[in-house]
């Protein structure tokens, strides 16, 4: 086997988090082939590995066994890498970097590696493997990637299939909430059926690692290149629960050929979805039928709004609606448009009220799956997980827009400023569905009843002009750029004082933040000419509008 | 009657025989032990024939394939090189070969200066090829054929003081599939075919349990004498093949292990037929040869010395085993001269770049010609064209460059540059990756598009790890003290594979059922709509037997008034 060494170093702006190492990797060339394709068997050494404990090299050790068999194998068709990194994440993508010869800009600080010399061709695919124990239980899976990327399912599936054979479950690590037995604990004792955790943690875990984007294994940077990468980790287990190491071998060796066999690269576009099970997905082609409800929730509340906006352009012709002459209807109370809406309890009250529906509606509906989860989700689990995200888009198009449209209070230009509001939330709620299901779930669920909910407040409630449009409730979706980064971060650190390296911050943050960042550029923009446009006019019609209502405000 | 016909007989056969030009065929076989846990095996089969390459019309050929020459004749070659390979050869380990190769099919002519459409013997001569070969070379055309102005010299004796490369074509196949196929119409062109000598030897069962299998054709006019007054016509046949001694789960070889059997006998078409074992390293990597050699040559070449076994292939089933003796000491790898590497750079699909890194561990610059085939649906931009060493900006010393067309003609890029003494150079360009459509992709799009080797040509000062043959001779044996002042190498670099944006080519089958699935639902109420007229019935209570007997009622009268 050809072996090749490299060097790298990370150089953060904080000396703690400076990382260096060496990555050493051999190639074991097919007899067959000429170099064009390879598969990676990636393990990541840890930085801090105990020396004296012999797990800490067991992942080493059953690598380069696996790689002596392959040795003996004549059929091989692509050439086989054995990867071993240091330094975590850095060691990956510093071998990845040199492997794709990024060019460096000299830099005082970022990347520093020595370049590579062995190539073997484009790389396909492979795993990287975390073994700790010589007595395993089950399979874990690590698939989350950078930005929401996944492997290819096929690549899952291959896994899972193989590990049947030797009667090892496989399952998918639950990286941000570990069980939901707090739902065993409150509401179990207070209903007749058992609620299926497994599915539940399941879904909202991946759900959650693609809002957040963060990869949860030495894989990411894999997945980042499109390359379909999966950690697998082995479970410990015991004598009486446990099968010997070797069948973990088996399995990866299995996988291997498997991959090494197959004549065009793993290429179905399934490395965005959700998966409800280990076995079962939900595929973008089916979530995104919620996807387009929420969308059209939003869509057809511009459209109403628009349509009203036209109407009152017509109704602001005095000849049109006074033919005395007056511009105004002399009383607007009158007015079937202008007829103010008081909600019960207040803004507050009503904002409050919104959401806890929303909520409601969503605990009553997972209470429900997950009572009826025996059944369900043992044959229909993609159907149920559809269904869920389809009632949540259809709950916010049906519930809120009527609502809105026809009972709102507003003025004119308030009616179009909303309107353009609302063709804006649209078209980043699109945009980010596109992008992001999950997180456009998350934009949906919180925008849209927000986008419903909030109504003017007059310039004299809170004292000054600009204040007072820009807590008119149009400007929430600013919150979103600082709750994504608060909460990615926050799900980053391991410790709480831990703290944050540029590394993670360069390579991973940047998919997440970019997003948030782009719509918070998009509404500033946006803003800036509504005010520059609208404002003295805005200011000249409230002033009106008080004056003939006889009250502040509306 | 007899007595007449005996007589023609008598007179024609010694005229035919005295003017049938005369023909030598030999035959030899290298076996030079790579490194600890590789064998390289070369079979080298040179066919010469004393006649005039251009007035020779190939109606009657002695052992040189009749086929061939037909072929050679018809589309007016006048040298020929095709090679056939799978497999990489590691120069970085290896050495260098003694014929290089490019990975896949490869095919590199001169056509006599008298052609009048070049392209369109070239096209011709790919397809009658691809049939006598059972190649895929039929899909060598003008699109990715290129006339490589500083790399492909002729080989052979050439008539013209100037060399017009209007006249050369060369063209590779980097996804060719080498095979038992391929073997058999190379064997039909021997003489003996694979009965005798040590064409025999060809098993395809065996010699394609190796990790490196090569065959080739070369074909050129040289001089028949020092004054090259008359020229000859010259055929090297080829088969290169490199045996992991792991695979053979032996470090002891011997023929029956390597090729199934012994020689059967010795070919009494062959003018010579030998068999040479390099034992230069014996000391290092003692192993110990059975039978004995017949006797030990020494080569002093290019400040080299190398010692070879000797044996004479007999008339009866000969073999030959090599035991190796007690450890093995440490072969320290001593890389060669110069040895380039080809990848692939960037991610994505949009754009990326091809490096080829040259490495020269010769003490002194080297001068290279470094020839690029790029496909037509990987545009290169030539702006983009780096050459450093080492973070040092070279100028090339002559760049030519024939940018492609496409669907028409692919990108021709040729670069003369002086590489620095002791120094890694890169020389890197960027693509675009292109949309092509969709009748385009083939059946395995999602497998990725080759791009072929890159050629690094240079004339090394020095014979280290070279086995090259000289230009002036056909056999191993005149290869033995042969030193000259330079030695032609041409490195083929590793061949790469890209992804192109690739369609989703079920969509068409999912949008066909889809929307035939819309027109079967939709057409059966449309049709009832726009066929039937709506009529207004007037509901009766009446019973249902009063029903039945108007209804048999209304029948009988119906018949009844018929």
């Amino acid at each position: 086997m050809e072996t090749y060494k490299q060097d790298f170093e990370w150089v953060d702006s904080d000396p703690f988090f400076r990382v260096n190492g060496s990555n050493i990797y051999g190639i074991l060339r097919s007899q067959r082939a000429h170099s064009v394709e390879s598969l990676v068997l990636l393990v990541s050494y840890e930085q801090n590995a105990n020396f004296s404990d012999w797990r800490s090299h067991l992942s080493v050790g059953v690598a380069y066994e696996l790689f002596r068999y392959f040795k003996s194998l004549k059929t091989l068709s692509r050439d086989f890498i054995l990867l071993v990194t240091e330094g975590g994440d850095v060691g990956v993508q510093a071998w990845l970097t040199g492997y794709h010869y990024f060019p460096l800009k000299p830099s005082p600080t970022g990347l520093r590696y020595s370049p590579i010399r062995g190539y073997a061709g484009e790389l396909l695919g492979g795993f990287s493997i975390d073994v700790r124990s010589l007595l395993v239980s089950g399979l874990q899976l690590s698939i989350a990637g950078p930005n929401g990327i996944q492997p290819n399912s096929d690549l899952l599936k291959l896994i899972s299939s193989m590990s049947e054979e030797f009667n090892l479950h496989v399952s998918i690590e639950k990286q941000l909430i570990h069980s939901a037995a707090f739902l065993h604990e409150y509401l179990g004792a207070y209903l007749p059926f058992k609620l299926s955790t497994d599915f539940f943690d399941l879904v909202v875990n991946m759900l959650l690692s693609q809002i957040t984007g963060l990869p949860n294994g030495p894989h990411g940077p894999f997945l980042n290149l499109n390359i379909p990468f999966v950690t697998v980790r082995t479970l410990e287990g015991t004598k009486s629960n446990g099968v010997d190491i070797l069948y973990f071998g088996r399995i990866i060796e299995k996988v291997m050929r498997v991959l090494d066999t197959v004549e065009e690269k793993l290429h179905q576009s399934f490395f965005y979805y959700i998966l409800v099970t280990d076995k079962h997905f939900l595929p973008l082609s089916l979530y995104f039928i919620p996807a387009l409800f929420f969308f059209l929730s939003v869509s057809a509340l511009s459209l109403g709004l628009w349509l009203h906006c036209i109407s009152l352009i017509g109704r602001a012709n005095p000849r049109a609606v006074n033919p005395a002459g007056d511009h105004l209807p002399k009383n607007l109370t009158e007015s079937r448009y202008f007829k103010p809406h008081e909600p019960k309890g207040g803004l507050a009250f009503s904002l409050i009220a919104g959401q806890l529906r929303v909520s409601f509606f969503l605990a009553g509906l997972s209470i429900l799956l997950a009572g009826f989860s025996t059944l369900l989700l043992l044959h229909f689990p993609t159907s149920v997980c559809t269904c869920t995200f389809a009632s949540m888009g259809l709950f916010s198009a049906l519930v809120s827009v009527p609502r809105w449209v026809f009972r709102s209070p507003l003025e004119g230009n308030w009616r179009l400023l909303k309107y353009l509001t609302a063709t804006c939330t649209s078209s980043v709620v699109l945009g980010i569905f596109f992008l992001n299901f999950p997180l456009g779930v998350m934009v949906s669920l919180v925008a849209i009843p927000l986008l419903l909910w909030a109504r003017p407040l007059a310039e004299d409630v809170i004292g000054n002009k600009l204040v007072s449009i820009i807590f008119r409730g149009h400007l929430y979706p600013l919150l979103i750029p600082p709750v994504l980064i608060t909460a990615t971060e926050k799900f980053l650190r391991r410790s709480p004082t831990e703290d944050l390296s540029l590394f993670t911050r360069a390579y991973y943050l940047l998919g997440v933040w970019s997003l948030p960042l782009v719509s918070f550029l998009l509404w500033f923009l946006f803003y800036s000419s509504v005010i520059i446009l609208f404002c003295p006019r805005i200011s000249i019609k409230l002033k009106k509008v008080i004056d003939f209502n006889g009250n502040n405000g509306v | 009657m007899f007595h007449s016909t005996l007589t023609t007989f008598l007179l024609v056969v010694p005229l035919a025989v005295l003017t049938y030009a005369f023909d030598t065929f030999s035959e030899e076989l290298l076996l030079k032990p790579l490194g600890n846990d590789h064998l390289y095996a070369h079979f080298q089969f040179a066919t010469k024939w004393d006649t005039d390459p251009e007035q020779e019309s190939f109606r009657h050929t002695h052992m040189f394939p009749r086929a061939l020459g037909e072929i050679v004749a018809r589309y007016n070659v006048q040298e020929l090189h095709v090679s056939l390979t799978a497999g990489l050869w590691m120069y970085e380990t290896w050495g260098y070969p003694i014929m290089d190769a490019a990975p896949g099919a490869e095919l590199w002519v001169w056509f006599k200066e008298d052609t009048e459409n070049v392209d369109k013997n070239w096209k011709e001569l790919a397809s009658s090829l691809s049939g006598l070969l059972c190649a895929s070379l039929n899909f060598i055309d003008k699109t990715n054929s290129i006339n490589p102005e500083y790399t492909f010299k002729p080989r052979g004796a050439v008539s013209s003081p100037t060399i017009n490369s209007t006249f050369v074509r060369y063209s590779s196949l980097p996804r060719e599939i080498v095979c038992t196929e391929n073997l058999t119409p190379l064997k039909k062109l021997l003489p003996c075919e694979a009965k005798q000598g040590l064409g025999s030897l060809l098993n395809a069962g065996h010699i394609y349990n190796t990790r490196y299998h090569s065959m080739a054709i070369h074909m050129r006019p040289i001089c028949r004498d020092s004054s090259c007054e008359s020229v000859s016509l010259e055929l090297q046949q080829s088969v290169s093949l490199v045996y992991d001694l792991l695979i053979l789960e032996a470090k002891h070889w011997s023929f029956r292990k390597l090729f199934g059997q012994g020689v059967i006998g010795r070919c009494v078409l062959a003018e010579t037929a030998t068999i040479y074992v390099d034992t230069t390293n014996n000391e290092s990597v003692p192993f110990q040869l059975k039978p004995d050699p017949d006797e030990y040559v020494t080569s002093f070449r290019g400040g080299y010395v190398h010692t070879y076994a000797k044996y004479d292939v007999q008339s009866y089933v000969m073999s030959l085993n090599a035991n190796y003796l007690g450890k093995n000491k440490v072969v320290l790898n001593s890389p060669p001269a110069i040895y380039a590497n080809q990848y692939i750079t960037g991610y994505g699909q949009e754009r990326g770049g091809i490096v080829t890194t040259i490495y020269n561990n010769h003490w002194s610059p080297l001068d290279v010609v470094f020839l690029q085939n790029i496909p037509w649906y990987v545009p290169i931009y030539l702006h983009t064209l780096k050459i450093d060493a080492g973070g040092v900006r070279i100028e090339p010393t002559r760049i030519h460059y024939i940018p492609g067309r496409q669907r028409e003609r692919p990108y021709h890029l040729e670069v003369l540059v002086k590489l620095p003494a002791r120094s890694i150079t890169s020389l890197s360009i960027d693509f675009d990756y292109v949309f092509l459509k969709w009748q385009e992709y083939p059946p395995d799009a999602n497998h990725g598009f080759y791009i072929g080797s890159a050629v690094v040509s240079t004339i090394l000062p020095l014979a280290r790890n070279y086995t090259g043959l000289p230009q002036d001779s056909s056999t191993i044996s005149d290869s033995f003290n042969a030193s000259r002042s330079g030695y032609l190498v041409q490195m083929r670099t590793e061949s790469t594979v890209i992804t192109l944006p690739t369609p989703d080519f079920s969509m068409p089958y999912n949008v066909i059922c889809l929307a035939c699935t819309v027109v079967a639902l939709a057409f059966g109420p449309l049709h009832n709509i726009t066929t039937k007229r709506l009529i207004l019935i007037v509901k009766d209570n009446e019973h249902f037997i009063v029903k039945l007997k108007n209804k048999v009622v209304g029948i009988w009268t119906r018949r009844t008034s018929e």
